[in-house]
């Protein structure tokens, strides 16, 4: 029960605490329409808020309530968070001339009561120039020193609505450098006095200049545009909130609306400029600092340079530190980053590069860039440093016989010419068709490539060969009796005279049989003999030789002669070359 | 018939000795800055026949010292033809190019073909010729041994050197091939004229179309008669008079 009444008080606190925290505003905005005052009683809050509230109205003394209230609310979301606003809206009509007042209206909620403010305006009758809107360009000075920021605006006072408008461009830009701002897109009015009377105003465009040289400096005239709702809406907040959202008849007129020249006196600078000066006008500040004080020779230094402040950026010059002579400045880079809202505005960093080339003490110079400060009306010398750096001997400079780093410099260069002539005359070739496209290039080539034609077609034919070996031995005949001559040859050196006498036999026989096609078996030499001079193949002489050779051989192998054996090889091989000329038409 | 291709051999070796002494000749012209006598000595070698990076490149250098950007431009545009990737006909081109009036836009191009246009034009047309006839040689000396069913013909080194070859050969062609078709594809004229009007037509009186200056190198697209269709980086096209360009030749 206790932890019950517990919870329920602290929600209540809660609760309380919520209606006290939440933000409400209960404000009055006025404006002027023609002859007419829209009075708008508006209730901002970060919650939603009963539909019933009404607040209490004053009695609008002095004025004709000719409509309202005309209530309306809307929600908005911004980052996240809701804010709702409900608004109470009265036309009033002005009943006499003069000073008028409106009284606070009052709102009570959640306990608490929220009053709006009192408002007092100034009514002369309907406007003096007889127009609803003046068209008007505004010099932030008229007497500008060369170089100093002038910003024109281009602003609109209305006692009307308007649904559009373009401003068009300013077309002459001689004797001054024209920057635009950033755009206007949706214009803010409020409450000024021109010529005498209260007048609604926007700002709708604003461009900054800078004078380039001194004199009268005439900017002309530029048209505006404007579109005019016929049939005005009662709910908005803003006279702009139209823009895109126009009346769905689309009844609305336009109206062209030109502003006056304007005139500059552009001043020269004062004299007594500081040494240096090159033009810098504007409000600046100057930082810098090397990342390190301490490095090694052949290590590197970033020197860090900002300049920011108000002027044109894009004029200000690099500013690089004279340097001692173990220092050698390599790259400077920079970045300006330009701020255009309501003014030119912005940063300007530099990065520069040093690399220490020597140990010991070095020194980076002060940075120094003098300006004229226009709203201080003198010149000023912004400054930085200088800078002591410590630089330790290097890696490479320890190492006894390497040579110490130096003083190296970028190279110069005085211009460029052509390169020198070639002196090559080993060099010279007769001019002559390319080799791809010469007669013998391409009769090798085609050569080549049919030559694996033709050892295919030779291959085959001596495989068909190779599988007839009747034919090879026919072929190979006269090679293998030499063969076995040589053999027979050799056992006789050797003192085998049994073997050599057979292989001697065999030579010539087998030479015989193999070109015969005869079987070797039972074959005489002394009958081949024979047959072959029946045949008429061999003459008489070589038979008869052929027939005593085969008798000594006989007598030699089975009777044991030795008489003449020695011979016998020799003649033998004399035989087979005989024999070879008879039967292959060789040569003896 | 041995003292034949002697005598032959010794003949030719005098003419090259000859040759070398002309190029010496234009040489030492060009260095006593006697530039109308290197360019008759090197002219004169050129009409014998001869050729080359050497002779070429310095006809430019001698052209250029003339103050003739056109033909200077010319003559290096025939050096680069033996060298396309020569340091010093580069470098003298792109001095020219800073030197000549007209401003075209090369074509953007990717650096993938600078790449493969080095690995194209990496070896003479003539090695190329001549690697290709040494492969296809390998292959089928190497076939042929295979196919003559001798008692090696089934060693594994036969089948080796055939696909070697083979492969070789093939890369080899591939490569003649693209460079014989780049090169009739892309071929050049230099502007040799101070000034000349490009027209519509092969005809005197046909219609102006712009003016180009010396030392501009332009596509050849078509030529009739002594006339060039060139064209120009951004597509445009138009007939040069006789002597207005010259077209760049080997």
């Amino acid at each position: 029960m206790r932890d019950r009444v517990f919870i329920s008080l602290l929600l209540m606190v809660l609760l309380f605490a919520g209606q006290a925290l939440a933000a409400v505003e209960f404000q009055l905005e006025l404006q002027r329409q023609g002859s007419h005052f829209e009075a708008r009683f508006v209730l901002s809050s970060d919650e939603r808020l009963p539909q019933n509230l009404r607040p209490d109205f004053p009695d609008f003394k002095g004025f004709r309530v000719l409509s309202g209230p005309a209530t309306g609310s809307s929600l908005s979301i911004d980052n996240g968070r809701a804010s709702y606003e409900y608004s109470w809206t009265f036309l009033l009509a002005p009943q006499s001339r003069g000073r008028l007042r409106i009284d606070s209206a009052s709102l009570k909620y959640g306990g608490r009561t929220y009053r709006s403010q009192a408002r007092t305006v100034e009514y002369k009758g309907p406007s003096a120039s007889g127009q609803d809107l003046h068209f008007v360009a505004e010099l932030s000075t008229d007497r500008p020193v060369v170089g100093e920021m002038v910003l024109l605006r281009f602003k609109i006072y209305y006692n009307t609505r308007i649904s559009g408008y373009d401003v068009g461009p300013l077309t002459s830009s001689s004797g001054f450098l024209a920057e635009p701002l950033q755009e206007i897109s949706n214009p803010r009015g409020s409450t000024e006095r021109y010529l005498g009377e209260d007048w609604n105003v926007a700002v709708l465009k604003e461009i900054a200049l800078f004078p380039t040289r001194e004199g009268e400096l005439r900017l002309p005239s530029v048209t505006g545009t404007f579109r005019l709702p016929d049939n005005s809406r009662r709910q908005r907040r803003s006279l702009f909130d139209d823009f895109f959202s126009n009346d769905p008849f689309n009844r609305s007129r336009q109206l062209q609306l030109a502003t006056e020249e304007q005139v500059l006196q552009v001043q020269p600078l004062p004299s007594g400029a500081p040494e240096g000066f090159s033009g810098v006008v504007g409000r600046y500040e100057l930082q810098a600092s090397p990342d390190k004080l301490e490095l090694k020779a052949g290590e590197a230094i970033t020197l860090q340079v900002l300049l920011k402040g108000e002027g044109n950026l894009d004029l200000l010059p690099l500013l690089e530190p004279q340097l001692s002579d173990g220092l050698e400045l390599y790259d400077t880079q920079q970045e300006t980053e330009i701020n255009r809202r309501g003014k030119i505005a912005g940063r300007r960093s530099q990065q520069t590069l040093i690399v220490a080339r020597e140990s010991g003490r070095q020194q980076i110079g002060a940075l120094r860039l003098p300006v004229f400060d226009p709203q201080a009306d003198q010149y000023r010398i912004l400054q930085a440093g200088p800078w002591e750096i410590k630089v330790l001997p290097g890696e490479a400079s320890a190492v006894e016989g390497l040579a110490p780093i130096g003083r190296a410099r970028g190279v110069t260069s005085y211009g460029e010419d052509i390169r020198h002539i070639l002196d090559a005359p080993e060099q010279l070739e007769a001019l002559r068709a390319p080799l791809h496209r010469s007669l013998p290039w391409r009769a090798s080539l085609a050569g080549l490539v049919l030559l694996p034609a033709l050892a295919h077609v030779a291959g085959r034919r001596r495989q068909a060969h190779e599988a007839d070996p009747q034919a090879r031995r026919y072929r190979e005949a006269g090679k293998l009796a030499k063969r076995r001559l040589q053999a027979a040859q050799k056992a006789l050196a050797g003192g085998q005279r049994e073997e050599g006498l057979r292989l001697l036999d065999e030579a010539l026989l087998g030479y015989l049989a193999d070109r015969l096609g005869r079987e070797r078996g039972g074959l005489i030499l002394a009958e081949v003999t024979r047959e072959l001079q029946g045949q008429g193949q061999l003459e008489s002489a070589l038979a008869e030789e052929l027939l005593d050779f085969s008798k000594r051989l006989d007598l030699a192998r089975f009777a044991g002669s030795a008489d003449g054996s020695e011979q016998l090889p020799e003649q033998a091989l004399g035989l087979l070359g005989q024999l070879r000329a008879a039967l292959e038409g060789r040569k003896a | 018939m041995r003292t034949f291709f002697t005598g032959i051999l010794l003949l030719l070796s005098v003419f090259r000795a000859i040759a070398a002494e002309d190029f010496e000749a234009g040489n030492q012209a060009y260095s006593a800055g006697d530039y109308d006598g290197a360019i008759a000595a090197w002219e004169g070698l050129v009409d014998e026949g001869y050729a080359g990076l050497e002779l070429y490149y310095n006809l430019g250098n001698a052209r250029f010292r003339q103050g003739e950007l056109g033909e200077a431009v010319w003559w290096w545009k025939r050096a680069a033809l033996h060298a396309p990737f020569d340091r010093d006909v580069r470098k003298n081109l792109e001095i020219a190019a800073g030197l000549q009036e007209d401003r075209l836009e090369p074509a953007p191009r990717l650096a993938l073909w600078d790449a493969l246009d080095r690995l194209l034009w990496s070896l003479p047309p003539n090695m190329l010729a001549l690697g290709l006839l040494l492969a296809v040689a390998l292959a089928s000396l190497c076939l042929s041994l295979r196919l003559a069913r001798l008692s090696f013909s089934s060693r594994p080194i036969l089948l080796a050197g055939t696909w070697t070859g083979a492969s070789l050969g093939l890369l080899l062609l591939l490569l003649l091939a693209l460079q014989v078709r780049v090169r009739e594809q892309n071929r050049e004229a230099v502007i040799v004229a101070p000034q000349v009007t490009l027209l519509g037509a092969p005809l005197v009186d046909a219609e102006a179309l712009f003016d180009l200056h010396e030392g501009t190198t332009l596509a050849v697209d078509r030529r009739s008669g002594e006339w060039l269709s060139l064209r120009l980086p951004d597509g445009r096209e138009g007939w040069c008079p006789p002597g207005g360009a010259k077209v760049v030749e080997p």
